[in-house]
């Protein structure tokens, strides 16, 4: 187990510093910069020396390894959306608020969603399983700024039960992004869990389950559930990453301080140190939520082991 | 065998049953409810005001509420400083406008009287302003405000260490340019405190309107002893900041909004009623919902011309918003030094093939109001209503055809098919697309000229525009300072071949005008001058005027103080002397 961590740490930190080498340069061939004039242009002179102050004059590799050497000690530099704070303080204060609408949106995907699933397939073709299909569909396709406004259009504006937005003063305010944003991720656990549970219910042991004369409950309950949690688990990391860092669209509409909207203003305001910042903070996460994900694997399936090479596979 | 399940049908259904009637019931009460918005006459809640120390000198109007309600909640956009000038476009400007003042105050009726000045002199030839500041100003950090804050702050903008792009503002004072540009010092500045109190600012030539400008946003100045301290990271938090108006900061949270409150030891010459203001952050998109809400008392512009339509149709709300035509001007520009818009019949071609009245009357209704001038009405030196004017640049699709015919494009035959930029992405600046949108209609079905729309990147536009690499773009222009010379000079008074103009439409004889202008004090001639130069600059096609954007607002009817100007419009306007007036009304 610790050879197979090893194996793995050392893989995630040489996709890191690929990724980090990427971005950097696909960073720097977008044409514009993070100082370039919006009204009127700048002088050349100015532009030079605001080329040599944030080192923008400097060969490509230097800024990458100066950068990158900052970096390892902890240093990711000054947002430029930001000045006055650092990158680190800024992730923080706000990484926290979209990791905690996430989280409670994942939570509630994964509650509903399964349940949605479950009782969907156990339900085939029924008129439940097609309630439960149409919601799920309903929730793929909808994009999720258009739930927000409707959500707003009903709660906030014409019940009066929460304010249009905000963060930080009542817990209402969490209420409607968190109903946002969980309304898609329902209908995607819901389908992954569905067709799976599907599938396990076609399978032999739960033939012989049944033909033993084990209740429907019991077969559901022993050999269903877990047999089926596989694909589900599956898409939770990649989910996981994607929901703790944030929704530009729920935090714009609902003004959450979170970390989402980061990730798009980074971009136009070509933010060189957010950009580099986020971007490793998102692939160091996949990986750790990879690495967890096939940890899960072998505990749920014993017949998935980790093997020495660095993977985990079926036996 | 009898088949277990989980779940009965009957408790199915019945769950089902109550959330489809909850749902039905919540979509029915939406329209409902909007139909009726909350009575903008109550507040949300009484704002608790527990903790600061209520300024008891203040003397209320009639018809104010108790001073512990004289509390205004004004949502804005949250950006990187309040500090203009250093912080360029990114500033938040509404925050800005109230809580720092400036040597001149803009008037409603955009005249100017003392402000953090009580009083100046000019000298006799017109170039060299002598301010005497008021000496019981202090910072809110309880610092006294002196002369040299405001070289300070000129320094900082016109020093080419700087990010400012705001630095050619202050071109006019005595080698500003030639510091920006680094061939002089900066000591060498023509700003110049004579003592604590007394700054005097020696200019190039004279120039009028240079009292206007000190009323403008960015001459505005800050805390030499938090440039000091803090470098280009002053005014982006709580410890770095202190405030020259009557309210100070108080909290300033990150991602969520600034407060602001009144200061007992304000001793200068615009205090106010307000109590406390607060600034929660939102996009401005958001900003139409939270005042349905009561969470914001103001909304400084409505972006969507959905909630513009929501607004109109509601007989509450339509009461509360305020329209005025902006003094903006949105208009065509055009390669002119080689390529097919050299040719003046070309652009002629097109100045009268835009059918101005149709997009303002079509796509743009009750958002734009067609642009025949480059000085909007209302604004000083501007003739609208001089009838020459609009025949300049009159829509006319048979003189359009026949003047392309003439420049050897009959039906736009052989006319390289271009692109026609536009500044952003995402279209959201809805009238800018709207109006593109039908210029690119007008240009192929009367003048057969095809061009493809071209959103593109705030920045990467601009590097292009200054380089002159746009064929044929629709570039906004607003005022900065209410002067002509802001409307006519400044953006179209030609820098080519030099990088760093927004065209390279030269003409000798308008550059000339404005330049012979610029300096002229008597105002008849000066206004007359600058109308000439206009009159050239849409003869020779320089530009093609498009529309004027509508300004839309909205405020509670319980916040008093803004009233209309002598011109008739009630505008809320940041770099207006308004905020000291506001307060507020008892219901």
């Amino acid at each position: 187990m610790l050879r197979y961590t090893l194996i793995r740490f050392a893989g995630m930190v040489g996709v890191l510093l690929a990724i980090s080498v990427l971005t950097f340069l696909i960073m720097h061939s977008i044409p514009g910069g993070p100082f370039d004039p919006l009204k009127m242009p700048v002088s050349a002179t100015t532009q030079k020396n605001l080329d040599a102050k944030y080192g923008f004059d400097r060969p490509l590799y230097e800024q990458y390894v100066r950068y990158m050497w900052a970096a390892v000690r902890g240093d990711l530099g000054v947002p430029f959306q930001s000045p006055g704070e650092t990158v680190v303080g800024l992730l923080g204060r706000t990484w926290k608020v979209s990791a905690i609408i996430g989280g409670i949106s994942l939570l509630i995907a994964y509650s509903v969603g399964m349940f949605l699933g479950f009782v969907s397939a156990v339900r085939q073709n029924t008129w439940v399983d097609h309630v439960a299909t149409s919601f799920a569909v309903l929730g793929v396709v909808t994009p999720s700024f258009v739930v927000a406004l409707l959500l707003i259009l009903v709660l906030s504006l014409g019940l009066q039960l929460v304010p249009t937005g905000g963060w930080g003063d009542s817990w209402q305010q969490a209420i409607m992004p968190v109903l946002a944003f969980s309304f898609g991720l329902i209908a995607i656990v819901a389908r992954f869990t569905r067709s799976s549970v599907i599938e396990v219910l076609r399978s032999d042991f739960v033939r012989a389950a049944r033909a033993k004369g084990l209740s429907q409950r019991a077969v559901l309950r022993r050999h269903v559930l877990r047999n089926a949690l596989t694909p589900v688990v599956t898409i939770a990391g990649p989910m996981f990453a994607g929901v703790i860092t944030g929704s530009f669209f729920i935090e714009s509409i609902f003004r959450i301080p979170g970390i989402g909207q980061y990730f798009t203003t980074s971009a136009f305001q070509r933010d060189y140190p957010m950009i580099m910042a986020l971007t490793l903070l998102y692939a160091a996460l996949i990986t750790v939520v990879y690495f967890i994900t096939d940890l899960v694997y072998a505990w749920i399936d014993p017949r998935v082991r980790v093997g020495a090479s660095g993977t985990a596979r079926s036996q | 065998m009898k088949r277990h399940t989980l779940t009965s049908r009957r408790e199915f259904l019945r769950l089902v049953a109550i959330g489809a009637t909850g749902s039905a019931v919540s979509l029915l009460a939406a329209p409902v409810a909007l139909a009726t918005p909350p009575r903008s006459t109550e507040r949300a809640a009484t704002i608790a005001l527990a903790g600061i120390e209520l300024s008891q000198s203040v003397t209320l109007p009639d018809d104010a509420a108790p001073l512990d309600q004289q509390v205004l909640r004004y949502m804005i956009k949250e950006d990187r400083y309040i500090a203009s000038g250093i912080g360029g476009y990114n500033v938040m400007w509404d925050l800005r406008g109230m809580l720092f003042e400036s040597l001149t105050a803009y008037t409603n009726d955009w005249d100017y009287e003392k402000g953090m000045a009580d009083s100046w002199e000019v000298s006799p030839d017109g170039t060299v302003y002598t301010y005497h500041i008021n000496p019981g100003l202090t910072w809110s950090d309880g610092r006294p405000i002196t002369a040299d804050d405001y070289v300070n702050h000129y320094k900082i903008l016109l020093d080419p260490k700087n990010a400012t792009d705001v630095a050619w503002y202050f071109y006019p004072i005595v080698n500003g340019e030639e510091i920006n540009h680094g061939t002089a010092e900066i000591d060498s500045l023509g700003a110049k405190a004579l003592d604590a109190n007394t700054l005097e600012v020696t200019l190039k030539e004279p120039t009028p309107y240079w009292n206007h400008f000190m009323a403008y946003g960015d001459p505005r100045p800050y805390a030499k002893h938090l440039w000091d301290q803090f470098g280009d990271t002053y005014y982006t938090t709580l410890d770095s900041t202190a405030t020259s108006g009557y309210w100070k900061i108080t909290d300033w949270t990150k991602g969520k909004g600034i407060v602001a409150e009144a200061r007992n030891d304000y001793k200068g010459n615009w205090p106010g009623y307000l109590q406390r203001i607060e600034f929660p952050f939102g996009d401005p998109t958001t900003h139409f919902a939270a005042y349905q809400r009561g969470e914001t008392d103001i909304v400084g512009d409505i972006p969507a011309p959905g909630d513009i339509a929501a607004i109109k149709s509601d007989s509450t709300l339509s009461q509360e918003m305020y329209t005025w035509p902006n003094w903006t001007d949105w208009y065509l520009l055009f390669h002119t030094q080689d390529g097919p818009y050299k040719d003046l019949r070309v652009r002629q071609a097109v100045s009268h093939c835009v059918d101005r009245e149709a997009i303002c009357n079509g796509p743009l209704k009750d958002l734009g109001v067609p642009s025949y001038t480059v000085i909007p009405p209302g604004f000083p030196g501007n003739q609208v209503d001089n009838p020459e004017m609009r025949t300049i640049q009159n829509f006319d699709p048979d003189v359009a055809r026949k003047l392309l015919a003439d420049a050897g494009y009959p039906n736009g035959q052989g006319f390289p098919e271009m692109d026609l930029w536009i500044r952003g992405t995402g279209g959201a600046i809805v009238t800018q697309q709207a109006a593109a949108e039908s210029i690119q209609a007008m240009l192929k079905d009367i003048l057969g000229i095809r061009v493809n729309l071209r959103p593109e990147d705030a920045r990467i536009y601009m590097g292009a525009l200054g380089k002159y690499q746009i064929g044929i773009t629709l570039l906004s222009w607003a005022f900065d300072f209410t002067d002509p010379v802001n409307m006519v000079a400044i953006p179209f008074r030609s820098k080519y071949p030099n990088q760093g103009g927004r065209l390279d439409w030269k003409n000798d004889e308008f550059d000339a005008l404005v330049d012979r202008a610029g300096p002229v004090s008597d105002i008849p001639t000066r206004y007359k001058m600058f109308q000439d130069a206009e009159k050239i600059l849409l003869q020779d096609v320089g530009a093609v005027t498009v529309y004027h954007p509508i300004s839309h607002q909205l405020w509670k009817p319980y916040l008093k103080g803004i009233t209309a100007n002598k011109g008739g419009i009630t505008q809320w306007a940041n770099i207006k002397n308004q905020a000291p007036m506001l307060y507020i009304a008892n219901r």
